[in-house]
């Protein structure tokens, strides 16, 4: 009883307004559970950075953390880099992450730019979503034909568009539902049998690659269609008839319920390490959401805003609970969100955090030793410095979650990332390197303080100092980039 | 009721230890797995249908067990059948590959609540050495598709794999690890306190093991087995079949000799990894190619462990998370069937030129003695020399057996 008092008492705040604070207040209320402090200035300019921008604030940014969040987040929403890193997770996401043997039906650069061009705009997710299913033609009309034709197949030298494999994947990406299952046999425990997976899969009948070799949409159902024993007509989900045509899916896929939610989800996960289901792209009707009713009204007032992207990661973001502490959680609090976590950063924010921390954009790149450790085979983009990218974000998806976009509270890394970072003279570090030369002659005191306010966005500790004194300042760069504070969100 | 937050790798670990001493007691053993990633084709391999409606193209072979004939393109492990289990019987429910492979490699469907370890994870949690990795994962990757994941689950990342992306140059990343490693190692972990006294979390003790882990194999035996440079080319060669040495192709075959020095080096669980099964279209040329590779690398593996005096301790199997469909589709390809597949094993105290169980004339059903994934995998667990019926205390959520079902009598000696 005390305990939910003193809750309450700590939740009387005109946070309220927030759906996100009303919903889990009443959660934790109903669970005794008492959220975790504020967390400072300092770390929420930090975990704020990275979860919108994907990457660490600039030392200047460090030494003088605002206060005024609202602000900042703004200011961190409307800039450049919110646009380019979310068309980074996201692309990752409709993509997977690159791996060696390169699909030359995929362009990554022009579907990153399409997106980026979209969330700078501040567009919705339905516009984006529709862009993606209804694309045609080649790269050079600007259409995210990527997305529809990494499922190809090649029979005798000719491309030919998997529509299985398209079902499959925008079910999932889009509306959170496996239907995957049910194209063998009727899907274990959920609802959908192998005919609506079949009827589904009819919207694509006229989609496919012409003699030119490009996605196309063809006036009547491509060859191998018609071979196949008589095809329900296309009949959405909800059990509702459709036409064969993307447009008609892409209107059905915006306007079911999960539309809304699973993105909400989605954005969740990332911002808070966990998403009210888990994983966050399965809605199967066995798992529960944490808390439903927040879901449901984010999803409701996310599509009432158009599905603007930047609408909902300001109204997350600028939660009382997105802003927690995550000190000494308790672990029950973690659960229901009463305490933020240590989390693993995406790896696209991993390097953007190496990148910003050891200026590596200004320094140069050691290729021969880059290719050396990706190893003969790699196919590497030609500019240094994107090469370096791709082989770091291969490398780290190789060495832990492989397919997951999202970075999931738990660290499930093998030994092999580990390798990879203790190796000093990597090229990974060239930045380092570059700035360290800079550094030399300096007082090691004020030295240290820079690295810091680099890395961990905050000075050392008197402590700390006396630690690292006499320590080549090389390896306490090198430690400052692997230890714990460095590579996790907190 | 909300969800459960899962245990903690690291409050589970130490628990998790204590009281298993008595495993100790038996004698060593050791487990390759083959994966065959995609689910390789059953009826094209070893449960050959010849002259079927389902049969598809290749002819079959007599082996040395009398009655059981395998694709022609398996001749060298054909003369070896009588090393051989082969269980034609092998029966799931799971046609979506992430599920699938986790209910092999587990034992378990997947869901629920609890992350269940893959059986290298299983194997070096039990067998495992100080910080040196217990689980060598070789994935000698052909194909481009996804990695599922899956490994150590609720046991921690200390029983979780080193991963060794390129069999021909395995050690290749830790000779670029400099000597003043532990030294940074010591100045990192102080860093590393305060934070972690702030801030008690489930993956900073992942990281502690991972950093301990890579340590702990500069300099060791482990690194000494990996490196292939004072290997002779005609103790390689078997391995290869038709590829040449350092070439994409030939990784497989190099990764099986790999595995074969790790378990030399006292490593307890190696898995190579063969992808490109997933033969949704061309399904002849491709599995004609892939079993080539097979054909010669099980098959030098066999004869190299028999030689060393290994094969009586070592498990080796060979399996894929499901099969393929009887029907050939419109693209000539197979899809995904777990109905009704085969895996074969072979040394430890599996049993010797035996076939298990039997599939109708088509293909499409198990006839007789059906093996159900998790006796499979509870019977992988037994010849591995760890008790299938043994339990794991997981934290106050409860205990975890090791194995949901009974080992298979049929497939042991």
């Amino acid at each position: 009883m005390m305990r939910a008092a003193l809750a309450a008492a700590l939740l009387a705040l005109p946070a309220a307004d927030n759906p996100v604070d009303r919903h889990l207040g009443a959660l934790w209320r109903e669970h005794g559970v008492s959220p975790a402090p504020r967390t400072g200035d300092a770390e929420f300019l930090r975990r704020a950075s990275l979860d919108l921008t994907g990457t660490v604030p600039s030392e200047e940014d460090a030494a003088r953390p605002p206060a005024d969040r609202a602000r900042l987040v703004d200011a961190l929403l409307a800039s450049d880099a919110f646009a380019a890193h979310w068309a980074d997770r996201l692309g990752h996401s409709l993509l997977g992450y690159p791996r060696d043997l390169e699909d030359h039906r995929i362009n990554r650069p022009q579907l990153h730019g399409w997106l980026r061009a979209r969330l700078a705009a501040d567009a919705g997710w339905d516009a984006i979503v529709r862009g993606l299913l209804t694309a045609t033609g080649d790269f050079g009309a600007d259409a995210p034909v990527s997305f529809i034709n990494q499922f190809t197949a090649f029979i005798k030298d000719a491309p030919v568009l998997r529509p299985e494999d398209v079902t499959a994947k925008a079910c999932e990406e889009f509306l959170g539902i496996r239907l995957r299952c049910a194209q063998c046999h009727d899907h274990p425990f959920d609802r959908w049998t192998q005919a609506d997976f079949l009827a589904m899969t009819a919207f694509w009948r006229r989609t496919g690659f012409g003699a030119a070799r490009t996605l196309e949409r063809a006036d009547k159902p491509f060859a191998y269609e018609v071979e196949r024993a008589p095809l329900p007509g296309p009949r959405f989900l909800d059990g509702a008839a459709g036409r064969d045509d993307p447009a008609d899916l892409a209107d059905r896929v915006v306007a079911h319920p999960q539309f809304a939610r699973v993105f909400v989800n989605r954005v969740w996960a990332c911002l808070f390490g966990r998403g009210l289901v888990e994983p966050w792209n399965d809605f199967s009707p066995s798992r529960r959401p944490v808390a439903p009713a927040l879901l449901d009204e984010l999803a409701a007032a996310w599509r009432r805003e158009n599905f603007r992207v930047r609408w909902l990661m300001r109204t997350v973001v600028l939660s009382e609970a997105y802003g927690l502490s995550s000190r000494a959680a308790d672990a029950k609090a973690l659960p229901l969100f009463a305490a933020a976590r240590v989390r693993p950063l995406a790896p696209e924010q991993l390097y953007g955090a190496i990148a910003r921390a050891t200026r590596l954009a200004g320094a140069p790149i050691d290729v021969d030793r880059l290719r050396r450790l990706a190893g003969a085979q790699a196919h590497l983009p030609h500019d240094p410095h994107d090469a370096l990218r791709a082989w770091f974000l291969r490398m780290s998806v190789q060495t832990s979650s492989p397919e997951s976009p999202h970075a999931p509270s738990r660290l499930t890394a093998n030994s092999l990332h580990a390798v990879h970072m203790m190796i000093v003279d990597s090229p990974l570090y060239d930045g380092a390197r570059a700035r360290l030369k800079e550094l030399a002659g300096r007082p090691p005191a004020e030295a240290a303080a820079e690295l810091y306010l680099a890395t961990l966005s905050r000075r050392p500790t008197a402590a700390e100092l006396k630690r690292i004194a006499g320590e080549p300042l090389e390896d306490v760069f090198w430690c400052l980039l692997n230890c714990d504070e460095f590579v996790f969100n907190h | 009721m909300i969800a459960q937050e899962p245990p903690s790798p690291a409050e589970a670990t130490p628990r998790v230890l204590a009281g298993f001493g008595a495993q100790d007691a038996k004698p060593k053993r050791a487990c390759i797995v083959l994966w065959m990633e995609g689910g390789p084709s059953q009826i094209d391999t070893f449960d050959p249908k010849p002259g079927r409606p389902t049969g598809g193209p290749f002819k079959a072979i007599d082996t040395a067990v009398r009655g059981a004939r395998f694709s022609e393109h398996l001749p060298l492990l054909a003369k070896r059948a009588g090393r051989l289990c082969v269980v034609r019987s092998v029966t799931g429910d799971e046609a979506d590959h992430h599920r699938a492979t986790l209910h092999l490699q587990t034992g378990r469907r997947p869901g629920g609540l609890l992350g269940h370890p893959d059986i290298g994870s299983v194997m070096a949690h039990f067998n495992r050495e100080g910080d040196r990795p217990g689980y060598v994962s070789i994935r000698a990757r052909q194909s481009a598709m996804s990695e599922v994941e899956r490994g150590p689950g609720f046991l921690g990342a200390r029983a979780g794999p080193f991963v060794v992306e390129d069999a021909a140059n395995a050690d290749r990343l830790l000779r670029e690890l400099d000597a003043r490693v532990k030294e940074r190692g010591a100045l990192l972990e102080d860093l590393n306190a305060e934070f972690r006294r702030e801030h008690p979390n489930e993956n900073s003790a992942v990281r502690e093991s991972l950093y301990a882990a890579a340590r702990a194999l500069k300099g060791s035996d482990i690194e000494r087995a990996l490196d292939l440079r004072g290997v002779k080319e005609e103790v390689l060669r078997p391995y290869l079949g038709p590829d040449r040495p350092g070439t994409p192709m030939a990784r497989f075959g190099t990764g099986c000799l790999v595995a074969r020095r790790l378990v030399e080096a006292g490593v307890p669980f190696v898995e190579v990894l063969l992808g490109g099964w997933d033969t949704h279209g061309g399904n002849f040329p491709a599995v004609q190619f892939l079993s080539s590779r097979v054909d010669a690398a099980f098959s030098a593996l066999l004869d190299d462990l028999a030689a060393g005096g290994l094969l009586d301790s070592t498990l080796v199997v060979w399996m894929g998370e499901f099969g393929r469909t009887p029907q050939v589709n419109l693209t000539n390809g197979r899809d995904h069937y777990p109905r009704a597949f085969s895996a074969v094993l072979a040394g430890a105290g599996a049993a010797r030129g035996r076939v298990v169980g039997e599939t109708d004339a088509d293909g499409i059903d198990v006839l007789r003695d059906p093996v159900t994934v998790p006796e499979l995998f509870a019977t992988i667990v037994h010849l591995m020399g760890v008790d299938p019926a043994g339990r794991y205390p997981v934290n106050e959520i409860g205990v975890a057996r090791v194995a949901d079902a009974r080992p298979c009598k049929a497939m042991l000696q």
